[in-house]
């Protein structure tokens, strides 16, 4: 008799506890979603039982025309830094979006 | 200048606006190699830069490349293995409508892509943005030219960790009217 083994992987967001179940996929893949309890930002998932926080970066420079994107507090994030517990972190970056010309994307 | 000095910091290269964005609209011959289906056949490379460049988007065309002008591979953030010199590609490209916009608000059109990550875990210390370039164009005036470069708000940094480009919700690069 053959057994086959049905393996899966649990994610869960440490913030607002939304929980995924996938199959295992490689060690380095992300899964995101949109936190309610990160200001609304684009957040990872992380593997159930990770000891971690996932905190969100406020934009360190100012905005100076450009569209960054905002949480729904209304304050510029840069990124979503998950940091683990033995000193090394992930990151999701948020750059701005380049445009034509000066503030906001039009011509001039 | 560098990215903590520019104003505003994201911004698409006028060259490359001249052409090849808009070269159809002239008798403007394209750069070499540069795809018959423009961006969505040619391979659109994302490259991590510090914060020793100095963004200008009215930099002649021949600055704008990817190893030439300000974005020379000394001032480029690589990781061994899973972000190494010249980047990585983009894939799920698109160039659609962003907003379709009425006669009393504004309309606009983007290049946007699917996020972009590391080919596993990387180590990238203070990168603080990032150039797109076109890796298919091979010669001309300038090979593997610049297209945009957008600013990542501030210094970022990863240690054995993966790192994911999220694009803005409006795209890679957009124009607006």
């Amino acid at each position: 008799m053959t057994v086959l083994l049905d393996g899966w992987q649990d994610w869960v967001c440490p913030n607002c506890g939304v929980s995924d179940r996938t199959r295992p996929l490689p060690p380095n893949a992300s899964r995101f979603h949109p936190c309610p309890r990160l200001h609304g930002l684009t957040a990872p998932l992380v593997r159930a039982g990770t000891d971690c926080k996932v905190v969100a970066v406020e934009r360190g420079d100012t905005l100076r025309g450009e569209t960054q994107r905002t949480g729904d507090d209304g304050k510029p994030y840069m990124a979503v830094e998950t940091v683990h517990a033995d000193g090394h972190n992930d990151l999701a970056v948020f750059p701005g979006v380049a445009v034509m010309g000066g503030v906001g994307g039009g011509v001039g | 200048m560098p990215w903590t000095d520019s104003s505003p910091t994201s911004r698409i290269f006028t060259q490359a606006i001249l052409n090849p964005l808009t070269a159809s609209v002239w008798s403007t011959t394209e750069p070499t190699t540069y795809g018959a289906n423009g961006l969505s056949a040619d391979t659109v490379n994302v490259a991590l830069f510090n914060n020793s460049v100095s963004p200008d988007a009215s930099a002649a065309v021949g600055s704008t490349g990817y190893n030439t002008g300000t974005w020379t591979t000394g001032n480029e953030v690589t990781d061994v293995t899973n972000w190494v010199a010249g980047g990585r590609a983009l894939a799920s490209k698109t160039y659609t409508v962003l907003t379709a916009g009425s006669q009393t608000t504004a309309s606009g059109i983007a290049f946007d892509a699917a996020d972009l990550a590391g080919g596993g875990n990387v180590t990238i210390i203070a990168t603080f943005g990032c150039l797109v370039y076109d890796n298919t164009i091979t010669a001309g005036t300038v090979a593997k030219q610049g297209l945009c470069f957008n600013y990542f708000g501030g210094t970022q940094s990863v240690t054995a960790g993966t790192f994911t480009i999220i694009w803005d919700a409006t795209g890679v690069f957009k124009f607006t009217n």
